[in-house]
């Protein structure tokens, strides 16, 4: 029996990229001797193994064949003669069937170390159109090493493009396409994520509402880059240098899809785009089964994108308003990520990619300065009930409407 | 490295292909703009179409108005013209591929200090406001909108630009300055049936769209093919023309942007006149 180490510990060590997974193949062993070794078997009838201690994934070498439709037909062929190199080929992409032995010795009968070199991600075999969930893996590792120079194969990317015109892509279940999604929108660059899934047509297939984004112009006064895609995926890449929190990240990937249902005679205008976008993240949501959190914000942002950016100019009244919709003055972290997303809408914009966004800050003091204003305050006036409330709504406007004053241009 | 300007070549091949030689264009330094309207009219426009998309990674071109023509008539949503000569490219097996290409082609680039569009920028637009209006139809032509867009492409109206303008209309009019445009007064209002160096009689008040004293862009230097009558005189050493009229007679023109040299080729039927050029 012996083993080694695979796959993406193996491809971020010669990288010298930080990983942390190590996974590790046996081969030579059945599984009774690794029960009877102390691992952990992890599955009934996947041989995939626990170590006692590190608790690092051990898999015995395997092979395995599409037996049907979508991510979960597979047949699994696994026992002492599969070999290193057999189970090496079953691995999507070159640079991640590469495997090293205890001596430090590199594995890699596939080129994996040639592609990492000219920084190409590229399929191993023909077996790569038999797990559809590899469209997204593949537009993942160009999102994780754009910054270094990756590009996917033009083959590699014909295979993807096979994938969806076959619409294996239908098959996927939510859970998987989620799971990829949000790893995406956490790597360096998830706008290349976005743009790899549009050149092989899957956008279409896994976010229609975001593809059709594209070739939708907006008011050149507004938004120099004029394509409401271009807009996002711009977005996006301001919301990645803000924060690491993929909450904020999906929130801006979907903030404006509104914009792809105006009809054309209104272009370049888009009139309550903001209101139309709500059904739309609804329903993206529902069907990639998001998170409640990544739901509420999302829709918070997509209503209220437009009012955070005039936020200057706003009310008492309507700022108030603005701080019960999003939930402001209970939850400030939910609306700290609200102010992020917002001000990634708004330095998005070919041009002004610097610009400050002295909104987010004077929204955060007026948050503040409401949430100052509390019941204790009215205690001695004998008020409860429905007319407590009206009182600390009226001081919290008057306040506001003051702050307003005090930072009016004259 | 140099970076040469052609007018408008209209399927006449042989021309362009005598004039890269004339200048020794080096396929690896050397980058070729073109001023758009390389299809129509001309004899070997799949030949042509071919040639420029072979060399596309050292091609720049805007599309003009003939060009964008030939892609509504591919998308199904026009008839041809008695006076096309695009059947050779409709029926060809690798158009998918060619169209795709040239439906991704901008309406306006700006680079080097230099403006490339195909007739030009109306007086009361910047260099900015076009390149933005531009932007506005590429990013129409290279969605699925663009069946739309073609079905509303064609028509004179409006005659003039309004910040208001929305929709198919507002795509139209910049379509209209952008790929079309002779003659216009120096509020922008078209004049779209004037052909001549001069403008028919009954049009007063319109003048030739580089000419107008106050015109936004008259700093800016504008390179432009479209308008053959005028054989590159603008009297405006800003405003650059390149349509020397191969496709009827004239000369195939090209401009190096580095020295300001011009090189021609005269043409007839498509091809060297003197058939000294033989390729």
């Amino acid at each position: 029996m012996k083993v080694y180490l695979v796959g993406g510990a193996v491809r971020d060590a010669l990288l010298g990229y930080p990983t942390s997974e190590r996974d590790w193949v046996v081969v030579g062993a059945s599984p009774q001797e690794m029960l009877d070794q102390g691992y952990q078997q992890v599955g009934r009838d996947f041989p995939v193994f626990l170590h006692p201690v590190t608790k690092d994934e051990y898999a015995l070498a395997r092979t395995e064949r599409k037996s049907g439709h979508g991510y979960t037909g597979f047949a699994v062929h696994c026992d002492p003669s599969v070999t290193l190199e057999q189970d090496l080929m079953r691995r999507d992409l070159t640079v991640n069937a590469m495997a090293q032995a205890d001596s430090g010795e590199i594995i890699d009968p596939y080129g994996g170390k040639a592609d990492l070199d000219a920084k190409i991600l590229r399929h191993v075999s023909d077996a790569f159109v038999e797990d559809p969930l590899r469209v997204l893996r593949t537009a993942r590792f160009a999102a994780r090493y754009h910054h270094l120079g990756f590009t996917v194969a033009p083959q590699t990317m014909e295979l993807m493009a096979d994938i969806v015109r076959q619409g294996e892509l239908a098959h996927l279940p939510a859970e998987r396409v989620w799971v990829e999604l949000e790893r995406a929108l956490g790597e360096p660059n998830p706008d290349v994520f976005v743009e790899v899934l549009r050149e092989c047509g899957a956008l279409a297939a896994l976010l229609p509402e975001v593809d059709a984004l594209f070739g939708v112009p907006q008011t050149a006064e507004y938004h120099p880059e004029i394509d409401t895609g271009i807009h996002t995926l711009m977005a996006l890449q301001q919301a990645t240098r803000l924060t690491p929190a993929t909450d904020v990240r999906f929130a801006v990937l979907i903030h404006d899809l509104g914009k792809g249902t105006t009809p054309a005679t209104e272009w370049p205008r888009h009139i309550a785009h903001e209101h139309r976008g709500l059904s739309l993240v609804k329903r993206v949501c529902q069907r990639l089964k998001a998170p409640g959190q990544y739901r509420e914000l999302a829709l918070k942002v997509c209503e209220y994108h437009t009012h955070c950016h005039r936020a200057l100019e706003l009310r008492g009244k309507t700022l108030l308003k603005l701080f019960n919709a999003t939930d402001a003055l209970r939850r400030p972290d939910r609306f700290e990520a609200f102010l992020l997303a917002c001000e990634a809408d708004a330095r998005g914009r070919k041009g002004l990619e610097q610009r400050d966004y002295p909104q987010a800050d004077y929204l955060r003091r007026a948050q503040g300065i409401a949430r100052e204003v509390t019941a204790a305050q009215f205690a001695g006036q004998g008020m409860e009930g429905k007319a407590l409330g009206e009182a600390i709504s009226a001081e919290r406007v008057r306040r506001l409407d003051a702050l307003r004053d005090e930072c009016r241009p004259l | 490295m140099s970076t040469y300007v052609v007018g408008d070549i209209q399927g006449c091949l042989q021309p362009l292909k005598c004039l890269l030689k004339k200048v020794s264009f080096n396929p690896d330094k050397d980058v070729l703009w073109s001023v758009g309207d390389i299809v129509n009219r001309g004899p070997r426009c799949l030949k042509t179409l071919r040639f420029l998309y072979d060399m596309r990674d050292n091609l720049v071109l805007v599309l003009g108005n003939h060009d964008l023509h030939l892609l509504a008539v591919a998308a199904g949503v026009r008839p041809p013209n008695r006076s096309d000569t695009l059947e050779k490219i409709l029926k060809a097996p690798d158009k998918e591929k060619l169209l795709t290409w040239l439906l991704h082609r901008p309406l306006l680039h700006h680079e080097h200090g230099f403006t490339l569009v195909h007739a030009g920028i109306p007086p009361q637009w910047s260099i900015a406001e076009a390149a933005s209006r531009a932007r506005e139809v590429e990013a129409v032509l290279q969605s699925p909108a663009c069946i739309e867009f073609f079905k509303h492409m064609y028509g004179n109206e409006p005659l003039v630009w309004s910040d208001e303008l929305t929709g198919m209309t507002r795509l139209r009019v910049i379509t209209n300055y952008l790929t079309r445009m002779r003659f216009c007064t120096s509020q922008g209002v078209l004049d779209l049936d004037s052909k001549g160096p001069s403008p028919d009689l009954d049009k007063v008040a319109v003048s030739a769209w580089f000419s107008h004293p106050r015109r936004k862009t008259a700093k800016d230097r504008i390179l432009f093919g479209h308008w053959a009558s005028i054989e590159g005189q603008t009297d405006h050493p800003n405003a650059i023309g390149l349509d020397t009229g191969c496709v009827w007679g004239g000369a195939l023109s090209l401009y190096e942007l580095e020295t300001g040299r011009w090189t021609s080729c005269q043409c007839r039927n498509g091809r060297c006149k003197r058939g000294k050029c033989k390729q």
